[in-house]
């Protein structure tokens, strides 16, 4: 017994380790993707306080719900592969993050090779910062810690860039990723109907 | 003691509840106004003109989850002479529809957006402005509230997607007498161009704004600030300038204005973006100044 104690602590705590490294590994792939789509936005930070996992489910319920209303206006939403996760997988997951209601804390260890430096989320910015964000109209990232679904195949994460100085919103959505030849890729991505 | 009968087998029965109109109340149908007269018991009906369609829109904007000041904005916005809300929307197209507005302060979904416009169900939307940007509250800097200007243009920019959400819906409802050109290559546009569903939608929404309604917008601004209206059709620039920073974002704002120091627009671009900070945050930059002021 006493042996098997420490075993299973073992255990747990090397699959903790595997799990926080994926999803770092899924957050990395997506914001240099989001970083390259980048045309017009010379600075971009990605903001170290995360959003809100459980959100991410509950904006992906929020839309399953809705997807047959006509103002969606797509055909899309209403065919069944683009809702991977289905009324029974959501209930499922919101039990299994429930708890997850508090905010993560980005940190350059979290991944390697990241391309967007990480900015504190209260920073107090200087003078001169200001001018320099408001001349380039930087941006900030929020992105959640993604939800892992069947098992592990598939990852569901919350997004949204921001102009730093004004506030509004852009990019914003919830997305379904799936790894791709060693890299996880966007496959679906849904809107919460929020227009700013 | 009464006898008591216990039903074994459940049983449903269908049944209907009415709720009596009250003296004025309105309802709309059949391209017909009808007002209920409470001492006889009637519904008269008149004919739809545009002047009642704004009318109506402008009764069915719920402002009462709005602070005293914002209310008062809005207020404004809705009694101009000639560029207030109804006949904004009039502007866009003279076959307007028939829709429900809430207009709060509150929390908005996504914390840094000044406002948030949403779809409750077909034909109602609500507007929620950020509690967080009427009180100056900013993660960076000291707390600065913005001008009234500022809130009159977010409310203006806000009002204007509500509107271009409900010719969708009117769209969608299909079969109706209001759609006519304008719905239809809205829709069409968006149908064609948007992937369903994603950010795309609002991205589109800010383009046909860019591309249509600026004029509008700055119009709008500045017969509130200066109480005249403008009868040109022209503007003047700094009511553009804050119309354009609500746009900033788009494509049409992007190839205008880019972000490159070569550029003929640039400082153009550079004014623009400056006006904007000014009014959000009451505070000069860059030789501008606020030209409203804050609430309190």
């Amino acid at each position: 017994m006493k042996t098997y104690l420490p075993l299973s602590l073992l255990c747990f705590i090397l699959f903790s380790c595997s799990t926080i490294k994926l999803e770092n590994k899924i957050v990395k792939d997506f914001l240099n993707e989001k970083y390259k789509n980048e045309k017009d936005v010379k600075m971009i930070f990605l903001i170290d306080q995360s959003l809100i996992r459980n959100r991410a489910m509950e904006t992906y319920e929020e839309v399953y719900n809705k997807r047959d209303l006509n103002y969606y206006l797509s055909n899309n939403l209403k065919e069944k592969d683009y809702w991977p996760i289905n009324s029974k997988g959501i209930a499922i997951l919101k039990a299994k993050y429930k708890l997850d209601t508090i905010p993560y804390y980005w940190k350059k260890t979290d991944f390697d090779q990241l391309h967007i430096p990480i900015m504190e989320y209260n920073k107090q910015f200087q003078e001169s910062e200001i001018d320099q964000h408001l001349k380039h109209l930087s941006k900030g990232y929020k992105i959640s810690r993604p939800l892992l679904f069947s098992n592990n195949k598939y990852a569901l994460l919350d997004f949204y860039s921001y102009t730093i100085i004004f506030g509004d919103s852009s990019a914003r959505g919830v997305y379904v990723l799936e790894k791709k030849d060693g890299k996880w890729v966007v496959i679906n991505e849904y809107f919460d109907g929020i227009y700013n | 003691m009464p006898e008591v009968a216990v039903k074994a087998v459940p049983e449903s029965r269908p049944y209907l509840i009415f709720d009596w109109p009250q003296d004025q109340q309105k309802a709309y149908g059949a391209g017909f106004e009808f007002t209920y007269d409470y001492t006889s018991a009637t519904w008269n009906g008149i004919p739809l003109t545009d002047e009642l369609i704004a009318k109506a829109i402008e009764d069915k904007i719920d402002d009462s989850e709005l602070d005293d000041c914002t209310k008062a904005i809005l207020e404004k916005l809705k009694n101009l002479n000639q560029s207030d809300i109804a006949s904004m929307f009039k502007k866009f197209d003279s076959n307007v529809s028939l829709f429900n507005i809430k207009i709060m302060n509150g929390t908005v979904k996504l914390s840094t957006n000044v406002a948030e416009t949403s779809v409750i169900s077909p034909n109602n939307y609500n507007i929620t402005l950020s509690s967080d940007y009427l009180n100056g509250s900013r993660s960076w800097a000291a707390s600065s509230p913005p001008t009234t200007l500022s809130i009159a243009t977010t409310i203006t920019h806000e009002i204007m997607h509500a509107y271009l959400l409900s010719l969708v819906d009117e769209y969608n409802v299909g079969g109706s007498s209001t759609i006519f050109d304008f719905p239809t290559i809205y829709n069409t546009y968006v149908a064609n161009k948007t992937k369903g569903g994603t950010q795309e939608q609002v991205d589109k929404q800010h383009e046909v704004i860019a591309e249509n309604y600026v004029n509008v917008i700055a119009s709008t601004i500045e017969e509130f600030y200066t109480g005249v209206s403008v009868n040109s059709g022209y503007p003047r620039q700094v009511y553009l300038d804050l119309a354009w920073a609500g746009l900033i974002d788009t494509n049409f704002f992007k190839k205008n204005y880019p972000n490159d120091a070569t550029h003929k627009n640039y400082a153009d671009r550079e004014r623009i973006k400056t006006r904007r900070y000014v009014e959000q945050y009451n505070e000069s930059r860059e030789n501008q100044s606020p030209l409203g002021k804050p609430c309190n």
